[in-house]
């Protein structure tokens, strides 16, 4: 199936694909893999989710940016390419007492679970500060073919 | 059959513990081409986070080793799982990423990291020296110190 029927048959829709604000790009196809940049919580130009996560009252806050920097994620690749997520590399805007990073980034790895019928490879981690405050950021490597 | 990874892990007193199973939203790794990539490993022990806490805050260097250690035999566990059970079957470790949960003024994170890295060098030989990187987080999921991923390749 391709992402595109993928997405479509979750009901999803996809952000617009987030423009590189500098000298790089969204998505590299090297070989047999998709290199996606480090995305954040956007909608189209604008920030959606920004902060640091310090305490359980801001989880609602982490989930909500996890899932849709998830699908900023989805947003850089091909809709025709049928792909499946290798490794996915997350930085959660966390203070440095919050170590429920697994529960900030939930939303995010079962929207890939769902999807793909597994999320890939995940490494989750605190980060002091993020670009422009975003509260997470993701990048990955998609196989495709 | 005993393969010669496996005789050289009981040489140096080291047992795999068992690999977690797959949940429905969590996979250890991915097998792609030739490549395993290994999902970020927290220091655990028994399948309890071990090693609670921050470097240069409740833990030093060489406890941090012993929690990058941790990491390596889940690492170690996966990889054999991905390897059908054959780790004889790795051409080389390709990548680790270490990540130590750190206060601000602490500077020693490759060192902490080492603990993984000298022990799949002193398991695999010339194979098991890697590219590698070791930086500093702000916190680590469940409060660890340590968690380190992995890219091998097999055969």
């Amino acid at each position: 199936m391709t992402l595109g029927e993928r997405v479509a048959k979750a009901g999803l829709v996809l952000p617009p694909a987030f423009a590189p604000v500098a000298n790089y790009v969204g998505i590299v196809r090297a070989s047999a893999h998709l290199h996606v940049s480090g995305m954040g919580p956007t909608q189209g130009k604008a920030i959606v989710e920004s902060g640091r996560i310090a305490t359980a009252a801001d989880l609602d806050k982490a989930k909500r940016a996890s899932h849709l920097t998830a699908l900023n994620l989805l947003a850089q690749i091909d809709a025709d390419l049928r792909v499946r997520p290798v490794k996915i590399f997350v930085l959660v805007n966390a203070g440095s007492d919050f170590t429920a990073l697994d529960d900030a980034v939930e939303p995010a790895r079962t929207l890939f679970a769902d999807l793909f019928g597994h999320p890939g490879a995940w490494t989750i981690v605190g980060a002091p500060a993020l670009p422009f405050a975003i509260t997470t950021e993701m990048e990955a490597i998609f196989s495709y073919n | 059959m005993t393969g010669t990874i496996d005789a050289r892990l009981k040489q140096l007193g080291i047992e795999l513990p068992p690999g977690s199973a797959p949940a429905a939203n969590y996979v250890p790794y991915v097998v792609t081409g030739k490549l395993v990539f290994i999902a970020g490993q927290i220091s655990q022990k028994d399948g309890k986070p071990e090693f609670l806490g921050k470097l240069g805050r409740e833990f030093g260097v060489a406890e941090g080793q012993q929690a990058a250690r941790l990491c390596a035999l889940s690492i170690l566990s996966h990889l054999k799982t991905a390897a059908g059970g054959d780790l004889d079957k790795v051409v080389r470790c390709v990548r680790l990423g270490g990540f130590v949960n750190a206060t601000p003024e602490f500077t020693d994170h490759p060192a902490v990291i080492n603990g993984a890295s000298d022990m799949i060098v002193e398991i695999f030989g010339d194979k098991g020296k890697h590219a590698r990187a070791a930086v500093g987080t702000s916190s680590l999921p469940r409060g660890v110190a340590v968690e380190i991923d992995a890219i091998f390749e097999l055969a």
